[in-house]
């Protein structure tokens, strides 16, 4: 076996978590390591203080509230927000709507963000490096309202999508009133926006490796394709496998801000989502109850596809969660 | 911090002063506002009515250990309203007392001049859909005098916050509200608008102007193209189609007709069009008697098989689905466009910008069948309605008095004025018959105190004279779209009943709905299953249940 | 020949380069647009083109209302205030938590409770009317901290940072305790300069997520000369019905018909966000530099 690849491999190793057992009584442990814990304190008194203590207030969605008895003293209603959600005739739509486009959001984001990040990796002209790269988080720093604007400019007959789409022989329309090109549309302006922001975590990945690893590597005689695939990538695994895993567990959250920028009826065979669907019932009556009844089984079903992503996780390239 | 004290000091002297002043010459000042206070509005009708108000209003006054006059001391008042929604400016009270002068920036103002009570606000949006609302409710930190949409969107309504301890029943007190009470007295219809089922007054109203009352949005087309093409102003619908096909043939590159698309689906705005099929959506009353639904009535799809034909035709604009208003006015500015359907003001702006050589546009007004059709008003029901957000009293108020008076003094006779106006020489003169012209703009604007009077606020009172307001060109065009003969708006307060089942049917009706529409006329959904749509309104999204609400909630108050 | 092996040699670094460069003009645009929005009078913007790299008629009208009429500059300055209080704070708080959840669980027992706990967070919480009477009645009603606290370490962050932690090689560690290092001396010592171009990422994470929270202070802050600028920008986007922008301003001075409000509104939020973006593109390339050279590992482990 050649020297980088053994490298490589002690390198990945050491990033692996051995999943041996813990059979240390806990006093023993508590004695070992009441330092680590009194470090970690303030921390876990954050998530207690900040994120626990205010956990009583998710029975909203099992109550009607009412600001002027507060969440303890509002009527307790049970599971009607529930079925008042599940007897909407059309939510399978809503759901099957969300997962297409987060499923396309997280196949298609990634693989560009990941494509790109390897392209400043391997460039060599420095100058024009820091460059672009700079010039690829632009976009991220423009409003939402502003950058949908601009790509309802482009959706429009005489608008860019459609030159292009000219130059391919089909006959202009606008592309916000098909329902089947909404979710490209949608991807696209999203990678537009936030592909040069996305890499940059796989860049900082990347620049972790040891550059001695590569240096073996040309010494072995790997061309740079090569090394790209042999130790770029496998090097960043534990980052993108993290990174993969939660976003496997937030594909039921799709943000409605720029969806509702974007769709019209028309189009709501496609476009509309959990999110969207929330927002327009609040536009007749706010109510907290629905709203996180709603975001209560948005959270049960992320759990779900979380847990199944760090199984496979964890079987299949032994990096998870925990 | 010497020289604020000094300041102050000098201040607190003056005041007090005035004050002094003011109460010698107070009878005087009551007697004039109290004689001349409801009268001239009201146009002379319902004399004794007023009088009799009047009556009552001196003999509440008489009543009191001290009689009444404004200004009042100074004394501040928070009120919830971002800054944001009106153009307040971001002048605190206090500055206000120590600079009176600076504070005459918005209408507000002007008004506190002339109450005395100087408004602070929390910066809190008053729609109380919005989540800062419930938030400032939850935390029971509540301003003096709460802005809010209660009638609109709160559960339980207005007296549920009146029981809940957020608001007061104004009626508790009517000696602080003379004027109200006598302009309430006059207009019955607004009165069963404030009035909660058991009797309780729970805002200072904010009223509409019925005078271009919303109905500012119409057809506006290039008339020199028109006359290149030698026709006749379009009258009925048919000349109307005749006239975008002759465009479509002459110049293949100019859009025959634009709009925005949502339009054809929020309530009413496309009626200058479905006023020929006698129709709007989605609900709308013609005979006075019986509400309907649109997605019931064969007229509607009559009508949008009608759009649905310009679509197919390529008379209507192929960016239909997504143009927004920037861009139909951009398009008919630019000449791409023939005709626009859209608000008076943004009309107004395609014509000032328009830099295309002998371009004229001319406005027209609903679309007929025949021409001896009647046009519908289907926004309105014909009662003075009150606008969405209203001003009432938090319950914890330290100084339940001066809100009240500071809200009733926008009924009095002065404080409408200064509300709609501003104040003379500043921003209007009176006309040698003593009517109100406002000075043009750039004089109102000339300097810091005249530039504010410019701006009009949101407050408790009657908006009138909205026309004085308007740029010229949008003037001629709100005019010629505010001509109606009927109306057939059904939208009226709901009761709690009624609310609750709104609440929970409409929202998924209207999305079904708009969703079929818009399909129909796009030509993505037939018109062979215009029975299932029925069917599927009916059956699957409580159709009859919603129209049933809006039936008894318009039968109860237009008896 | 000799071009043609130089041309293969550096065929890959070309055929990137052509990418990257239709890429960077692609990239460009919204950024041009708004400058190109923000130096326009609103007149010509109702004429305006589809697509719009440089201005109609130049005008500076719109920065000029920005600053004499807003409050920009406090904005600016809450805004730099959160975030240099919030970094500090998130990166310690993270940092730590990532430490903790780098240790191996067979030698830290409450690792994985610990761990369980905070995965919790990121699905279920109380909502927020829970949280803010916590924050009301911690009294942090109108100060920064109320903006600051609740959100002062990110779960997400936190996994982040730790899975590059825990590729920081065991051994390096390992001879720091035996020389008697503790907890705090590792981290800040050894994990820390290795780890710099994930703090880097993960502080401009935590950063743009300062520069750009608004319904926090909205709720929060009641006193507007604390609001941050996400917020003052917020509020011009979403007035474009009313009148936003001009309403926003103390006393338009200058007159602006209320036929124009739209495009002044657009053209000022356009200002402001060219304005509230220098700031941080000055920033950028020193955090750039972190992820773009690599570390030699080994040369630390010799």
């Amino acid at each position: 076996m050649s020297r980088f690849m053994t490298r490589l491999r002690a390198n990945i190793n050491d990033s692996r978590i051995e999943h041996r057992a813990n059979t240390m009584p806990w006093k023993k442990d508590l004695k070992k390591n009441w330092g680590l814990y009194l470090f970690v304190l303030p921390v876990i008194a954050y998530y207690l203080v900040f994120c626990y203590y205010p956990m009583y207030g998710a029975t909203i969605a099992f109550r009607d509230y009412n600001p002027a008895k507060g969440i303890l003293g509002s009527e307790w209603v049970g599971l009607k927000h529930f079925i008042s959600f599940f007897s909407y005739p059309d939510v399978g739509r809503l759901f099957r709507n969300t997962m297409i486009m987060s499923v396309v959001g997280l196949v298609v984001g990634r693989s560009a963000s990941i494509g790109l990040a390897l392209m400043f990796h391997e460039l060599r002209y420095k100058r024009l490096k820091k460059i672009t790269q700079t010039i690829s988080i632009f976009p991220h720093f423009i409003s939402m309202v502003v950058t949908c604007t601009i790509c309802m400019q482009f959706c429009m007959t005489d608008g860019l999508f459609n030159i292009i789409l000219g130059w391919f022989g089909v006959a202009p329309k606008n592309l916000l009133g098909i329902p089947e090109a909404f979710v490209p549309v949608r991807q696209i302006m999203h990678l537009w926006r936030s592909v040069g922001w996305d890499c940059i975590i796989m860049l900082a990945a990347m620049s972790g490796v040891d550059q001695q690893i590569y240096e073996a590597a040309r010494l072995d005689g790997c061309g740079r394709i090569q090394q790209m695939r042999h130790i770029t990538l496998p090097a960043i695994a534990p980052t993108r496998v993290i990174t993969l895993i939660m976003a496997v567990g937030s594909l039921l959250s799709v943000g409605c801000e720029d969806i509702i920028l974007l769709y019209n009826p028309a189009i709501y065979e496609t476009a509309d989502v959990i999110s969207t669907y929330v927002y327009r019932k609040g536009l007749v009556e706010f109510s907290f109850s629905y709203s996180t009844a709603v975001g209560l089984i948005n959270s049960i079903l992320n759990i779900i596809l979380l847990l199944i992503a760090n199984k496979i996780s964890k079987t299949v390239t032994e990096t998870s969660l925990l | 911090m010497r020289e604020r004290a000094k300041k102050l000091l000098s201040l607190f002297s003056v005041t007090a002063l005035c004050a002094g002043m003011l109460v010698g010459c107070g009878e005087v000042d009551n007697q004039q506002s109290s004689s001349s206070d409801p009268g001239q509005e009201s146009t002379g009708q319902q004399e004794s009515g007023s009088t009799e108000s009047t009556e009552q209003a001196d003999a509440d006054a008489d009543a009191g250990p001290e009689e009444f006059t404004y200004p009042m001391d100074h004394v501040k008042l928070t009120l919830n309203y971002s800054a944001e929604e009106n153009g307040w400016g971001s002048l605190s009270a206090e500055e206000a007392f120590s600079d009176p002068e600076k504070y005459l920036m918005g209408g507000i103002g002007v008004l506190s001049q002339g109450s005395g009570a100087y408004i602070e606000t929390n910066g809190i949006t008053a729609d109380s859909r919005g989540e800062e609302f419930m938030y400032m409710l939850i935390s029971h930190d509540l301003p003096d005098i709460i802005v809010n949409c209660f009638h609109k969107s709160y559960k339980g309504g207005p007296a549920a916050a009146i029981d809940e301890g957020y608001i007061i029943d104004l009626n508790e007190h009517p000696e602080w509200m003379p004027n109200y009470l006598a302009y309430l007295e006059e207009n019955p219809d607004v009165r069963s608008q404030v009035t909660t089922d058991d009797g309780r007054i729970w805002c200072f109203a904010n009223i509409e102007d019925t005078e271009y009352a919303m109905q500012d949005r119409g057809i506006v087309f290039r008339k020199d193209i028109l006359d290149e093409l030698q026709m006749e102003v379009p009258v009925t619908i048919d000349e109307f189609e005749e006239v975008l096909r002759a465009v479509k043939a002459k110049y293949p590159d100019m859009i025959p007709f634009s709009s925005e698309m949502r339009w054809l689906y929020q309530q009413a705005m496309l009626s200058s069009i479905s006023n020929a099929y006698q129709c709007a959506y989605p609900f709308y009353c013609v005979d006075g008697e019986n509400v309907q639904f649109a997605m019931y009535d064969d007229n509607f799809k009559a009508f949008l098989q009608r759009m649905n034909q310009w679509w197919e035709d390529g008379l209507i604009d192929p960016d239909f689905p997504s143009v927004g208003k920037g861009d139909v006015r951009g398009k008919l500015a630019k000449g791409e466009l023939f005709a626009a359907h859209q608000q008076a003001s943004n009309s107004a702006t395609s014509v000032n910008s328009c830099e295309i050589e002998g371009a004229e546009f001319m406005a027209i007004p609903a679309l007929k069948m025949q021409e001896s059709d009647t046009v519908y008003n289907y926004l309105l029901t014909g009662m003075k309605t009150i606008y969405t957000f209203n001003f009432s009293v938090s319950a914890t108020s330290q100084n339940v008095e001066a809100a009240m008076r500071f809200c009733d003094f926008c009924f009095s006779e002065e404080g409408q004025t200064i509300y709609n106006f501003g104040l003379e020489g500043l921003s209007y003169t009176r006309d040698a018959q003593g009517n109100i012209q406002l000075l043009p703009k750039e004089e109102r604007y000339k300097d810091e105190k005249g530039n504010g009077l410019a701006k009009r606020t949101c407050w408790a009172g009657e908006v009138i004279g909205e026309g004085m307001y308007m740029d010229d060109v949008e003037r001629e065009f709100a005019d010629i779209y505010n001509h109606f003969d009927a109306y057939a708006g059904v939208d009226t307060p709901m009761n709690d009943e009624e609310s609750a089942v709104y609440g929970s049917y409409f929202a998924d009706l209207d999305t079904y709905c708009q969703e079929k529409m818009i399909g129909l006329v796009l030509g993505t959904e037939s018109f062979d299953n215009w029975e299932t749509i029925q069917a599927t309104c009916r059956d699957t999204y409580h159709a009859d249940e919603v129209t049933a609400v809006i039936q008894s909630a318009y039968t109860r108050n237009l008896k | 020949m000799n071009i043609v092996r130089k041309l293969k040699k550096n065929a890959l670094d070309i055929v990137i380069s052509v990418i990257l460069f239709f890429l960077s003009i692609a990239m460009l645009y919204p950024m041009m647009y708004e400058l190109a929005v923000s130096l326009s009078t609103p007149e010509s913007l109702v004429t305006a083109p589809r697509i719009m790299w440089f201005t109609q008629e130049f005008s500076t009208l719109s920065y000029e209302l920005l600053f004499r009429e807003t409050d920009v500059l406090t904005g600016y300055k809450n805004t730099l205030i959160i975030m240099a209080l919030g970094l500090v704070i998130n990166m310690v708080l993270t940092m730590i938590l990532a430490y903790f959840l780098s240790r191996k669980s067979y030698k830290v027992k409450m690792k994985t409770p610990v761990t369980i706990m905070i995965l919790i967070t990121m699905y279920f919480s109380g909502g927020m009317i829970p949280r803010f009477l916590l924050v009301r009645d911690l009294g942090l009603f109108n100060s920064y901290w109320s903006v600051i606290l609740p959100g002062a370490v990110s779960t997400y962050n936190a996994i982040l940072l730790r899975s590059f932690y825990q590729s920081i090689p065991d051994s390096l560690e390992e001879s720091a305790e035996l020389d008697g290092a503790g907890h705090a001396t590792i981290l800040f010592k050894i994990y820390f300069p290795l780890s710099k171009p994930a703090m880097a990422v993960v502080a401009m994470y935590y950063g743009l997520d300062h520069w750009n929270r608004w319904f926090e202070p909205s709720l929060y802050l009641s006193d507007t000369t604390k609001h941050p600028l996400a917020l003052m920008l917020r509020k011009l986007l979403i007035n474009t019905q009313a009148a936003g922008a001009t309403t926003m301003l103390k006393s338009s001075q200058a007159y602006v018909s209320h036929l124009l409000y739209d495009e002044i509104n657009t053209s000022m939020s356009a200002a402001l966000v060219v304005v509230a973006t220098v700031p941080f593109l000055l920033i950028y390339p020193f955090l750039q530099k972190h992820f773009q050279t690599g570390i030699m590992i080994g040369s630390l482990k010799g």
